[in-house]
């Protein structure tokens, strides 16, 4: 009985490996599908963390993504075309988010939209060199989350963050003693630290002492905090993420009065204390390309839009999302496809136009304008904000109000 | 010598939630001889219970901390009943595998309730003042100094309750020999349930003190300090109630100072390294007793 059970079982797995070859040689499926209104149907794949420590990002970017989507779709910008996204969950992990793109691969995704974080997207963007797909990641700041010729990124790289930092402190006359605060097994945190201190060094900005935690001890920072007011400090640079900056305020607001400053990561922190501790993120200065009070009318109309759908305002990493969709809208413009050549055309060929098309392209966006460079990066201003109240104002110095 | 007290404090300030929670370990270990591993997460189990109280229900403070203390002693007496009294005769591997078992139930259960993202446990009114030495420049906060406090009359109080009463009495006699106990007219299940029950109450209080140091919980917040927590009681003795206290005050401090002298990133590696070294040179721990092997 058991013999006759497995030779059925070795009879259907060679059959299924059977048919699997089929399909794959087979070649005649097209590279697109086409819904029932025989518009063209371009998938739009991303990855995550919607669930974790970073759930905050991920959702925020999927969001984003599919306000500019369903704009596009109902726009009709594109005749015939239309955008669909399909959004994995990564939980923050790298093995996770390679998974995830094997089954948005298998999904039949045509432009990927990396990862959300930088660790993630450097094990996608690895995984992607093989087939060419264009990677546009929304929110992968590390230089190196990007290490391929198909891969491109929204946001601001790693050290661009950092140095623009010191340069505010710096301009701004914020600080002259300052301490760094970061997780320093973190890419993201370490990447921006680096930076920072190499240009302050530069800037005549004196680094007073160097504080770190790990993911592991991200829970007791007292002895930091203890270290730092030792030091005297007048400024703390802390690029981390929004969860480890609340509970770092929690612990730092009653004993220290340095100026609290932040990159973009910090986006979230206003959501994270909430009402209870509205006051320990009160005047956090942050770094950010995007802000949701912004007069622009690109901006006004994606908040508008992104409010009413999920009731909520969007952060800059919702912004990045909804950028890097427009960015790929842009990309099939400029190369001209029209329905039926995407009906013909093969994966090889339209990844490598693709691609092609992205240092051509010129996009307004909700984080400016933006071109890029053949290396990926992309080249627009920041913001500096400071909350107040529970909100993101731009920030003045005191002379300039 | 500021940086040295202030850590100091701040030692004796974790050392107390790491003694708080290691006592149930000690306690659970010395009479029913297993290592409950779910303990840590009656701490988180605890904590989730004060944020649903007050800032969930809007409840009074006070209200949410009774409800925490009910809740995990009847959580501990629940857990030993459904999870471990069936496996008395069993293998001690069996029992330890089990807790291990009911650990991840438990996070997985908060996982499913409240969602990974990390929660703000108290409201910020709950917020004692803090205290300015002097012209010293050191500064020892509300929290500490009410973490310590409770854990003290915590302590006090078990320290009491173990020699004075009957209940107590029956513990000790179980712990020392659960047949014999057995054979005086104690009553062994109750016993333990009872061990039980005290146990996860301290867990309760323990995130209480966790939570207004530090603020933020999520379904993972108990492992760590159930894991240090473990270490204390097995440095000072495991089933050696004084050596848990002990434990966790000398692992607190060591963790302490260890981050603000030798490097933050190493703390962990110290303390654990502390551990084997104390295991090698003192398998028993600093208060344990020997056990003479009967043959």
């Amino acid at each position: 009985m058991k013999k006759i059970f497995s030779l059925v079982l070795a009879v259907l797995m060679v059959a299924s490996c059977a048919v699997a070859f089929a399909s794959c040689n087979g070649g005649s499926k097209a590279l697109f599908e086409k819904d029932p209104e025989d518009n063209v149907i371009v998938k739009i794949g991303g990855i995550g963390p919607l669930t974790g420590d970073y759930a905050s990002y991920g959702n925020s970017v999927k969001n984003g993504a599919q306000i500019a989507v369903d704009m596009l779709n109902e726009s009709g910008a594109l005749k015939g075309i239309k955008f669909e996204l399909l959004f994995e969950d990564s939980e923050g992990d790298g093995t996770k988010a390679v998974n995830a793109f094997g089954k948005l691969q298998d999904d039949g995704m045509n432009v990927s939209l990396g990862g959300v974080l930088s660790g993630e997207t450097k094990n996608i963007v690895a995984s992607a060199a093989e087939s060419g797909i264009l990677v546009l990641t929304p929110s992968a700041s590390a230089k190196d989350a990007i290490n391929k010729d198909n891969a491109f990124r929204v946001c601001f790289n790693d050290p661009q963050q950092g140095l623009y930092a010191a340069e505010i402190i710096k301009e701004k006359g914020l600080a002259t003693k300052i301490a760094l605060f970061y997780d320093n097994g973190n890419d993201y945190c370490k990447g921006n630290a680096d930076t920072f201190k190499s240009r302050a060094a530069e800037l005549g900005l004196q680094i007073v002492t160097e504080q770190t935690y790990t993911e592991g001890s991200n829970t007791d920072f007292s002895t930091q905090i203890t270290a730092i007011k030792e030091a005297g400090a007048e400024l703390v640079f802390m690029p981390i993420y929004y969860s480890d900056a609340a509970k770092f305020l929690r612990q730092a607001v009653d004993t220290l009065d340095t100026v609290f400053f932040g990159v973009d990561g910090l986006d979230g922190l206003i959501g994270e204390c909430g009402t209870e501790h509205a006051s320990d993120c009160e005047d956090v200065i942050l770094l950010t390309p995007y802000f949701a009070d912004s007069v622009d009318p690109t901006v006004k109309s994606f908040v508008e839009a992104y409010e009413e759908k999920f009731g909520a305002t969007p952060d800059q990493f919702a912004a990045d999302g909804y950028d890097a969709v427009l960015a790929i809208a842009e990309a099939i413009e400029e190369n001209g496809f029209t329905p039926d050549q995407l009906m013909e055309i093969t994966a090889e060929d339209f990844n490598k136009k693709m691609v092609a098309a992205m240092t051509k392209i010129t996009v307004t966006g909700a984080t400016g304008v933006m071109t890029w460079t053949a290396d990926g990066e992309t080249d627009k201003d920041p913001n500096v904000l400071q909350i107040k109240g529970g909100e993101y104002v731009e920030y003045k110095t005191a002379d300039a109000e | 010598m500021t940086l040295l007290i202030q850590t100091l404090i701040q030692g004796i300030s974790l050392g107390s939630i790491y003694a708080l929670i290691a006592l149930g370990y000690t306690m659970v270990y010395g009479i029913a001889k297993m290592l409950n591993f779910a303990h840590g997460d009656v701490i988180m189990v605890g904590a989730y219970t004060i944020y649903s109280t007050i800032l969930l229900a809007h409840f009074p403070g006070w209200l949410g901390v009774i409800s925490a203390v009910v809740f995990c002693g009847v959580l501990g007496v629940v857990i030993e009943f459904l999870a471990y009294k069936p496996l008395r005769g069993a293998p001690s591997l069996n029992v330890l595998i089990t807790a291990i078992g009911v650990s991840y139930l438990l996070q997985n259960m908060a996982l499913l309730l409240f969602g990974g993202n990390q929660k703000s446990m108290l409201p910020d009114s709950f917020d004692f003042p803090d205290v300015k030495i002097g012209n010293t420049g050191i500064t020892v906060t509300g929290e500490v100094i009410f973490t310590i406090t409770l854990t003290v009359v915590l302590m006090v109080a078990l320290t009491l309750f173990i020699n004075k009463t009957k209940m107590g009495k029956a513990m000790r006699a179980v712990s020392e020999d659960k047949d014999a106990a057995r054979l005086m007219g104690i009553n062994v299940n109750r016993t333990i349930s009872v061990t039980f029950a005290i146990g996860s109450i301290l867990a309760a209080f323990a995130s209480l003190c966790y939570g207004m140091s530090y603020a933020y919980i999520k379904p993972t917040t108990g492992s760590m300090p159930g894991i240090k927590a473990f270490t204390a009681a097995v440095f000072g003795g495991i089933g050696s109630i004084p050596g848990a206290m002990l434990g966790g005050f000398v692992i607190g401090i060591l963790e302490k100072l260890s981050s603000a002298y030798i490097s933050t990133q190493f703390t962990d590696a110290i303390v654990f390294g502390v551990l084997i070294v104390m295991l090698v040179v003192r398998p028993t721990g600093l208060l344990g007793k020997k056990i003479r092997e009967k043959v």
